[in-house]
């Protein structure tokens, strides 16, 4: 295996566990809400993910407890910040810290066997060089991206409520006069958001590495916050940034095994470096949603 | 508004009064104690075990990861939680305890009446100051793992030989991939701590005194316990062409040992003996985790034979025994011709005819 064909097969499988989670984020900014409680969604996802594998002895009944929890995690967050009015940031900080504790609790306090997803190798196409084995060659929940993004495309960009979506993002003053339902409809992208932020993390857990251990999103879900950033609030760019986060972490651990001595520190930092770059470089370069974080309460403009 | 003013301010007077009583406490904690005297330490109430002479025994266990984790951090605690119910002792866990906080927790325990502190790693050696200080007064302090240099007078230290295990299991891996026709192995680290880096060192000089031209791939997650890198890691060494893996992790040592058995490689176990995990990951078994000298330690305890400011360093011998490593001669092909091998360059270690290189 040349080292192009292992930095970009590792690029690909850190990438798709942000790349679905991306997706929901993607929905629930152009809705105007900052998420910041993915990194729970995700963690709760990946534990959940392991513990339906373990219980149905299925990786599709994993995958869809994991995306149930990532839901059950945004309802939580939907309804105090678009129904009772709490702190958005304050509300995603403390599910972030309750998700943390509640999954290494569990993990604890439980004992679940392992199971992983089976690889899935397209014929032909895994022979393209240097990306057919990257992009051709995964478990097969990887694959489920193809019918994620599409959707998200979809529903965000072609359909009646991703038009309402879009609008309360931008002006819920004026969608409100309309007849729009804004809380609902930031509600209902965060729940979007939650349950493709649950895929991505029994993703993680079920597809790459086949068991949960604590804190095992470890910042992932951050580094989706800054995706949407870098892809200024259009899905194409999202995506992106999420693949160029997913390289950088690639070539973190990929560089040393092809002989290359570079200081272990820098390397590991440089995902967050390149967020924080991101956020620099591009958070005022791309047209973020006019409404974006910003609380909607009828009648207060 | 003045509502507000009146708030705030009473807010700030409560949170100054808190300061002031904190900063009068941290001095009184600091004063010295009664640590350092040699022998079986006598504290101000009793002696071993019992030194508060609160009429129980209580082991407070500071460690820095994971103590569920399956791995080296559970493992210190295998051999002496049997023993410490027998005795009818008590057993009190401080895990995932971040170096910084360490000082802390070790006065914590020494507040709710532990009799030992027991630090499972040297990476907690910020804790030993406290052995010092009147809080800790009737406490004796342990400190386990990788340092051969006394850290404090006044705590029993225990160790293995590091640069000696960590070289005769590079001489072990050396053996395995001659007979494997190979010529690369890996390392995978969690941190780039020092103990980590002079074991890879030292791991690496084993290695190429059996095959002199064999090269050693070292990367460095950042995590013991992050098993996605552990797993990323592993599969881009055996990319580079490593046909044996040192998983020289915590948490993540089973991910990154699975990763190398799908890409056809075998793991060395850090720590303990896991050749017979049933899956057959591990080729060879790294033994120095610190679960035998705390068990030791404690049944000097519990003899009032624990001498603080004094080290006990365990020597690498031809016993198969920690410190030490050992062939998985059930995996491993030829593994008994191999581990035959390995005893001979360990009984040379431990009569000083195998040089070991720079500690």
């Amino acid at each position: 295996m040349d080292a192009l064909t292992t930095i970009m097969g590792s690029a690909m499988r850190q990438t798709a566990p942000l790349a679905f989670a991306s997706c929901g984020e993607y929905t629930a900014e152009r809705s105007g809400t900052l998420n910041i409680s993915i990194e729970g969604m995700m963690l709760g996802g990946a534990f959940f993910g392991v513990v339906g594998t373990a219980v149905t002895d299925t990786v599709v009944g994993g995958l869809v407890l994991g995306s149930f929890v990532g839901l059950l995690v945004a309802v939580v967050h939907a309804n105090f910040s678009h129904r009772l009015s709490a702190n958005t940031f304050v509300v995603g900080l403390s599910l972030n810290a309750l998700m943390l504790g509640l999954t290494s609790f569990l993990l604890e306090s439980t004992d679940f066997s392992s199971r992983r997803a089976g690889v899935l190798e397209i014929p032909l196409l895994k022979e393209i060089p240097v990306l057919g084995e990257a992009l051709f060659s995964n478990r097969w929940p990887f694959y489920l991206l193809v019918v994620v993004i599409p959707l998200t495309r979809f529903l965000v960009d072609r359909t009646r409520w991703g038009l309402e979506v879009r609008s309360v993002g931008e002006d819920p003053q004026a969608a409100d006069v309309t007849g729009i339902d804004v809380n609902k409809r930031r509600r209902q992208s965060l729940y979007y958001c939650g349950l493709m932020s649950g895929l991505g993390g029994a993703y993680l857990s079920v597809a790459e590495v086949g068991l949960f251990n604590q804190n095992m999103v470890a910042g992932g879900g951050f580094l989706v916050n800054a995706a949407v950033i870098f892809g200024a609030w259009r899905l194409g760019g999202t995506l992106a940034g999420c693949l160029l986060f997913g390289t950088a972490a690639s070539v973190q651990l990929a560089l040393p095994a092809l002989g290359h001595t570079i200081t272990p520190q820098l390397l590991i930092a440089l995902p967050y470096v390149l967020a924080l770059a991101t956020m620099v470089a591009f958070a005022r370069r791309g047209r973020q949603p006019a409404a974006l974080a910003q609380p909607f309460e009828r009648g207060i403009a | 508004m003045l509502r507000t003013h009146r708030l705030a301010a009473a807010a700030l007077a409560a949170l100054l009064a808190l300061t002031t009583a904190a900063c009068a406490d941290n001095a009184e904690e600091s004063s010295t104690g009664d640590g350092g005297s040699g022998g079986g330490r006598e504290t101000s109430e009793g002696t071993q075990p019992d030194t508060n002479g609160d009429g129980k025994v209580v082991i407070g266990v500071i460690s820095p990861g994971d103590t569920d984790d399956g791995q080296y951090y559970e493992d210190f605690l295998v051999p002496a939680r049997p023993y410490i119910e027998e005795q009818g002792w008590e057993l009190t866990i401080i895990d995932q305890v971040n170096p910084a906080d360490a000082l802390t927790q070790a006065r914590n325990l020494c507040r709710q009446g532990a009799d030992m502190v027991a630090l499972a790693a040297v990476e907690l050696k910020d804790a030993l100051p406290a052995a010092d200080e009147d809080v800790c007064a009737d406490s004796v302090f342990t400190i386990f793992g990788d340092a051969e240099d006394q850290l404090s007078p006044s705590a029993a230290q225990a160790t293995g030989q590091t640069v000696e295990t960590q070289y005769l299991t590079g001489v072990a891996a050396g053996l395995v991939l001659q007979s494997q026709g190979g010529t690369t192995a890996g390392f995978v680290g969690g941190p780039e701590l020092d103990f980590a880096v002079v074991s890879a060192s030292a791991f690496e000089r084993g290695m190429q005194s059996v095959l002199p031209d064999a090269e050693l791939l070292v990367t460095y997650t950042g995590d013991f316990d992050d098993s996605g890198k552990a797993r990323e890691a592993t599969s881009s060494q055996i990319g580079s062409g490593a046909t044996l893996i040192y998983a020289y992790l915590g948490g993540a040592t089973d991910a990154a040992a699975s990763a190398a058995l799908e890409g056809g490689a075998l793991a060395i176990s850090p720590g303990t003996d896991k050749c017979d995990d049933g899956e057959g990951r591990y080729g060879i078994a790294s033994m120095f985790a610190s679960g035998g000298y705390f068990l030791n330690m404690l049944n000097d305890f519990a003899e009032g034979d624990i001498t603080v400011g004094e080290t006990t360093v365990y020597e690498v011998g031809p016993d198969n025994e920690t410190p030490g490593a050992k062939i998985c001669t059930d995996v491993v092909e030829g593994g008994d011709e191999l581990q035959a091998q390995l005893e001979e360059v360990a009984a040379g270690i431990a009569d000083g005819s195998v040089d070991v290189g720079e500690r």
